[in-house]
């Protein structure tokens, strides 16, 4: 019965018990039981409960639409030259603050033709820099998208970014490398796609894929 | 009692420690992360051509008859308009080869 008793103390007890011992060992092993434990390690092991960070995009579908500039296009199509639609998603964050980033995916054509590349018109490491030198109206300063490429910028939580290929923060901290923690919330993405100088291919219709990712802190 | 209490407050400032060595480098690695994915489509500004008219004889030609063709190396003229709208849109032309009425030769 001694035994089980002893198995089922907590660990961290247990931990205070091997401490006893080897205090009783430095203390010049008065007792003659504590000769027997020579050296003595202890080891804790906790389990930290984490919360479990998820994002839910709503709708998870869309097509772009307010559409302005280029040339011989409606509200409804993007027009060429570098023409730029809006479409809007809601980004909602659950289960504690996180951090949340998104990474977005080259355009394909519906005809399976040759598709368009995402850019920024600024340097980005992990994207193509536009490479429209006519480079009237970008946002923030750059280049526009050219032949094949196309831009997407973010508009979440009161700040606007670039999108690229690979995770970009959402809410940058207060220096250019960091990323700001956000608490639970639902808040909605406004995205602003600018298409390319010119298109390779004619299909009517292309389509890009945007990721979100939440990560807890 | 007491040192056992005031171990646990240790061990969880122990725990706070390495998360927040996490959270200082915001890298995208996380085990508990999870995704969401949103596809939008890009409808895009359809450009067309009208050609008027899309038939006609080519005329005003070099030589004695302004309405036939000369050999060698005669030249005829003749004149089509063609209205683009909507995109902006780059026109190409290309020409086939010239068929023969009575089915010889090109």
């Amino acid at each position: 019965m001694k035994l089980i008793r002893a198995v089922r103390r907590p660990a961290a007890l247990r931990v205070l018990t091997a401490c006893a011992a080897v205090a009783l060992v430095a203390a010049g092993g008065g007792a003659s039981q504590a000769t027997a434990v020579t050296t003595t390690s202890a080891q804790y092991s906790g389990t930290v409960p984490f919360a479990v960070s998820s994002i839910t995009v709503s709708p998870q579908s869309g097509t772009f639409a307010h559409c302005t500039g280029g040339s011989g296009g409606t509200a409804t199509t993007l027009a060429l030259p570098n023409g730029r639609c809006r479409t809007s998603v809601t980004v909602t964050e659950g289960g504690g603050s996180a951090y949340v980033y998104a990474a977005a995916s080259d355009a394909t054509a519906a005809d399976g033709g040759k598709g368009w590349t995402l850019c920024v018109p600024s340097t980005k490491s992990d994207t193509p820099s536009c490479a429209n030198s006519d480079n009237a109206g970008v946002p923030g300063g750059g280049m526009l998208p050219g032949t094949d490429q196309f831009a997407l910028q973010a508009a979440f939580s009161k700040t606007t970014t670039w999108l690229g290929s690979t995770n970009t923060c959402l809410a940058p901290g207060s220096s250019p490398t960091s990323c700001a923690s956000l608490a639970s919330s639902s808040a909605p993405l406004n995205l602003t796609l600018f298409g390319p100088s010119q298109s390779t291919d004619d299909a009517s219709s292309f389509r890009v894929g945007i990721t979100f990712t939440v990560v807890p802190g | 009692m007491r040192r056992h209490d005031s171990r646990f407050p240790a061990a969880r400032l122990h725990a706070t420690r390495v998360l927040m060595a996490g959270v200082g480098a915001p890298v995208v690695s996380g085990a508990t992360s999870t995704a969401g994915q949103f596809t939008a489509t890009i409808p895009l500004a359809v450009a067309s051509i009208t050609i008027n008219p899309d038939t006609g004889t080519f005329g005003s030609c070099t030589g004695d008859d302004a309405t036939a063709l000369t050999l060698p190396d005669g030249t005829c003229t003749t004149n089509v308009d063609f209205v683009e709208s909507g995109s902006a849109a780059d026109i190409d032309a290309s020409s086939t080869a010239a068929t023969p009425s009575d089915g010889g030769a090109e």
